[in-house]
């Protein structure tokens, strides 16, 4: 594969030195009442200031539970018994209710996968846009008004004043994403979270909302964490790739380095899937399912799934301990396999 | 800001348990589970109506004297330990008198709310699915009929038929499957747009099994909590037509002739008349919770699933217009 | 209003150009379904479009959300009745059909729904919803019921224990399967699946489109793929139909359609799907066109006169506002309708 088109922003400063933005340590998540192990167990996720990172996995995986987590709206049963997330130096975990809601849509902002849902049908765009806009900058209504058009506009809408007063079914899909774009962005957050944002969309329209998207990083040097299950949609987006496996980061790096040179076999395999490769005449799919990973008390997760342990003969060592997150490569590589190298040679 | 509310529930959220619960919980669990998830009324409510219809269940055998027996000699006592709640204007026990009489206000409830519930859930369920003029004839039938109370229609036909338990049901019910009527038409139309429904017509299933199998099964919770706030409004009504001397008739007694009988008396012996009054207030209450209980759950739930849909867009047959041509 | 009924098709039925061997099991002509929209307004989502289905093909039907696609099958499948036009399967003409004969015909085509969650009953146990329909095609023995599902269930490579649980207890990918199994339980020939795979992840879209090739093979189905995710259907397919507000925009065997696309849409939809597995700048061009298309699919309610594609066309020309294209065939076998299509 020749050459990727390396990430745009320029944040001025190696990436790692800064402060990061978001800082997720240990994060353990668990239900309780259900069991079956903690859903999300040990996870660890830094996304830098400008920086738009990937979080890719199957469901199951805990990558939208995790989202979820940092706006604080974990669902009913769930529990956080562990682990921080630092939001510009703030623990979001020991956030006092007030002050969460300070934080959502001020800091963080979050898009969802069903835009539509999240609309309210019966109220018009302008007023559930502006809403965020009044609530946390103590805008005037007129004031707020002229804003949204702005607002509306400046995400792709067309005739932004007529749309503001339309009510919100009779949106199309895109259409309600740019919408919930414009509400997003509308009180300035550094963070936004995108929970499959464009998986109910048409392809095209997919295309032109992460365009938006990535524009918006480019000009307000937001962050963006994205999140999705489709490795395809990922490598013009970010600038980072965090892979999760049940619960975990099993691999992280640039996203040249998750694209050209996968190390965990997990991401290789998604890659494939999720760019429909064929295989001996048929599309190759990842044997088996996350359900049975969260509960395994030994060795690596998935191991059962894992057609590279058995070819390397290390199933041995697979099945004994899980392999730590380890450096494999430049770039900080990580990646939380046994057969991958613990310093691969510089290139 | 609209970003910020819960996240819709998807059925993908990636903690649902998938595979097979490990046991089927019997009726008793649900029942704790369901008591569980919702407000302390609802458990009040629950707990009242147990006690309740286990009194006058076992009234044949508990009851303490024969509800029938007049005491001349012993009018209007306060409680003692041979009448735990006194006597009447006759003498009879107050307290037998109300478990027998409980007997037939809760029967009579019961039973006009059974063929409400039956006739309106059919009919409601009918009208939206064959749409037309069935639909048409259901539901301005409905219009006519929420404009008579139960009490103007129970005078109407008493006044035709001469009192009895046959036409207290009657009366009762004419009116009184309307409220399920619209809401079971309304439930059923947003059934009948979900993939299920298509599957089974495609699939070539009759209509009666559609009908009977996945339409109405689906419907049931907020019915139920319906049929529990409509059981309270059947208990004041039933009542209320005993008290002006319709309903239940001598030798018989409910608890609203009770609280007629003990009229005159109510200087004298005001717990002969309280008492059968907050009978019926009690019960009434504890269906009342009960039934808010269900719908309040139900609401959030419905909430939810009617603002996924497009109010106020068109709805075409099937719901499949407009279902991929989102944008107007 | 102009029907549009007329403008398109007097061509269409001119398949002599397709090869001698050509069988069609599936024909429609001119089918056209029109919603009512409220204030005399129709929605026209199905608006004269001709097709053919041959014997053990795979037709993909291709095109974005609102283009009709899902109604094009339900009218298909007789969910919806079209409002004219006629459609053939195997020599019998199955508009219009009673209700008898209807039921009949349920047994040779069958649907996959694109929402596995939300295709079977949530009060009901799998197993009673799969020997539902047996039963209501007249299969009246239990354990040949139980025999038939159990063969099915095999082929879509499930355990029988599925059978007792509810849909809520199921991940979306046994769901799906459920689902192909429930379609295959009446033996059909022909099967429409609705974007059977758009609901699910991308680690389980393959397993299903697998499964559905291999069962295409085993029990000699004929299919028609509706999709808007172009890879899907370039592995799947072996003809491609694009369709854009009603209409087939282009129709071509999938060879031809993926190396020699004519109509703008088709290039835009190409483009759209295949960039990301194309990091080489030689399909930059096309990547542009994704970016120049103009906005999202105006409203079936009003569609715009001349081509419909015209406002949102990179390369739209006066002729293209006021003028419908006529049918072209840039191929044999390949047909489109673009003033331009062979610019």
């Amino acid at each position: 594969m020749s050459e990727m088109v390396e990430p745009i922003v320029d944040v001025g400063m190696p990436r790692h030195v800064a402060a990061p933005l978001l800082e997720i340590r240990d994060l353990r998540v668990e239900f309780p009442e259900i069991g079956g192990g903690p859903a999300i167990d040990g996870m660890d996720l830094t996304v830098g200031r400008g920086e738009i990172v990937a979080l890719v996995g199957e469901s199951g995986s805990g990558k939208s539970l995790t989202a979820l987590t940092m706006m604080g709206l974990l669902p009913p049963g769930a529990e956080v018994s562990g682990g921080t997330a630092l939001l510009d130096g703030e623990d979001v975990l020991a956030m006092a209710p007030k002050r969460l809601n300070e934080v959502r849509g001020n800091k963080v902002a979050m898009l969802f996968q069903q835009p539509k849902v999240m609309l309210d049908p019966t109220a018009r765009v302008g007023g559930q846009v502006s809403e965020a806009l009044r609530r946390h900058r103590k805008v005037g209504r007129r004031e707020a008004r002229a804003r949204v058009v702005e607002m509306l506009r400046d995400v792709g809408i067309p005739e932004p004043a007529r749309r503001a007063s339309s009510f919100a079914y009779q949106l199309s899909g895109g259409m309600a994403q740019r919408v919930m774009i414009a509400a997003a962005l509308s009180a300035d957050p550094e963070l936004v979270i995108a929970d499959e944002p464009t998986t109910a969309l048409d392809v095209t329209v997919q295309a032109q909302i992460l365009d938006l998207l990535k524009t918006k990083r480019d000009t307000l040097g937001l962050s963006i964490l994205l999140i999705t299950h489709d490795l395809g949609i990922v490598s013009s987006m970010a600038d980072r790739v965090a892979v999760m496996y049940a619960g975990r980061i099993v691999e992280n790096g640039t996203t040249q380095e998750i694209f050209t040179n996968p190390q965990h076999p997990y991401t290789e395999a998604l890659l494939k899937a999720s760019l429909l490769e064929a295989e001996r005449g048929q599309l190759y799919s990842i044997p088996g399912s996350v359900a049975q990973a969260r509960a395994m008390q030994h060795g690596c997760r998935f191991l059962p799934r894992c057609p590279k342990a058995a070819e390397l003969g290390i199933t041995a060592q697979c099945s004994g301990a899980e392999p730590t997150l380890h450096i494999c490569g430049d770039h900080d590589h990580h990646s939380r396999c046994h057969a991958a190298p613990e310093h691969a040679e510089a290139r | 800001m609209p970003s910020l509310t819960a996240p819709p529930p998807t059925t993908r959220e990636p903690w649902r348990r998938v595979g097979p619960p490990s046991h089927r919980p019997n009726i008793f669990e649900s029942l704790v589970r369901g008591i569980g998830g919702r407000h302390w009324t609802f458990a009040l409510g629950v707990a009242m109506l147990a006690l309740f219809l286990l009194v006058l269940v076992l009234t044949p055998w508990i009851a303490p004297h024969d509800p029938a027996i007049q005491d001349l000699g012993n009018r209007l006592a306060g409680p003692s330990a041979e009448h735990w709640l006194g006597t009447d204007h006759m003498g009879r026990d107050v307290l037998s008198r109300l478990m027998w009489g409980g007997r037939f206000s809760v029967t009579i409830a019961g039973i006009t709310l059974a063929i409400c519930a039956v006739s309106g859930v059919i009919l409601g369920a009918l009208a939206a699915r064959r749409g037309g003029w069935v639909d048409e004839l259901v539901m301005r039938a409905v219009d006519v009929l929420v404009c008579f109370p139960d009490v103007v229609v129970a005078l109407f036909l008493i006044a035709l038929f001469g009192t009895g338990y046959g036409t207290l049901i009657a009366a009762l019910t004419i009116a009184g499957w309307t409220p399920f009527a619209r809401l079971m038409r309304g439930l059923a139309l947003e059934i009948n747009a979900k993939d299920y429904v298509e599957a089974a017509e495609v699939l070539g299933s009759p209509k009666w099994f559609i009908l009977f199998r996945h339409v109405i099964p689906n419907a049931l919770p907020p019915v139920a909590a319906m049929s529990f706030l409509r059981f309270g409004h059947k208990l004041i009504t039933v009542g209320a037509l005993s008290y002006l001397g319709l309903g239940v008739q001598p030798p018989d007694s409910d608890w609203g002739a009770m609280l007629l009988d003990a009229q005159p008396y109510m200087e004298r012996a005001p717990w002969v008349g309280i008492l059968p009054g907050a009978a019926i207030f009690l019960a009434a209450l504890s269906v009342t919770l009960i039934g808010q209980g269900l719908d309040k759950k139900k609401k959030s739930r419905r909430r939810r699933s009617v603002a996924s849909g497009a109010p106020g867009a068109p709805t075409p047959v099937h719901g499949s217009a407009l279902d991929e041509g989102e944008a107007l | 209003m102009s029907t549009p009924v007329t403008i398109h098709t007097a061509e269409v039925a001119a398949p002599g150009k397709r090869p001698a061997t050509y069988q069609p099991l599936l024909t429609l002509d001119r089918v056209v379904k029109h919603f009512p929209a409220g204030r005399g307004k129709r929605v026209h989502s199905v608006d004269g479009v001709s097709l053919e289905v041959g014997k053990g093909e795979v037709l993909g039907l291709v095109g974005e959300s609102g283009c009709g696609k899902s109604t094009l099958a339900r009218t298909i499948l007789q969910a919806v009745t079209a409002d004219s036009g006629h459609i053939t399967l195997d020599g019998q003409q199955i508009t219009g059909l009673k209700a008898r004969d209807l039921k009949a015909l349920r047994r040779t085509m069958q649907f996959v729904f694109q929402d596995p969650y939300g295709a079977f009953d949530p009060k009901m146990r799998l197993g009673t919803s799969l020997h539902a329909p047996l039963r209501h095609h007249g299969m009246k023995d239990q354990a040949e019921r139980a025999a038939r599902i159990a063969e099915m269930l095999a082929k879509v490579g499930l355990e029988e224990d599925m059978l007792e649980r509810f849909p809520r207890e199921c991940s979306g990918g046994q769901l799906q399967r459920l689902v192909i199994a429930r379609a295959l339980l009446l033996k059909p020939k022909f099967l429409i699946c609705d974007e059977p795979t758009s609901a699910l992840d991308a680690s389980i879209r393959a397993q299903i489109l697998n499964l559905l090739v291999a069962l295409k093979d085993q029990l000699d189905l004929t299919l028609v793929l509706i999709s808007h995710d172009l890879r899907v259907v370039r592995y799947l397919c072996d003809r491609v139909a694009v369709m854009y507000l009603g209409q087939i925009v282009e129709e071509a065997p999938r060879e031809e359609l993926f190396t020699n696309p004519r109509h703008p849409y088709t290039r835009v939809l190409l483009a759209a799907s295949l960039a990301e597995e194309q990091h080489d700048p030689a399909h930059h061009t096309e990547a542009d066109l994704v970016t120049r298309l103009k906005g999202e699919p105006p409203s079936p309610i009003d569609p715009p006169p001349g081509c419909r594609f015209h406002p949102r066309c990179p390369l739209a020309q006066d002729l293209c506002h006021t003028t419908t294209p006529p049918l072209a065939w840039p191929g044999d076998d390949h047909s489109t309708t673009c003033h331009f299509w062979d610019r």
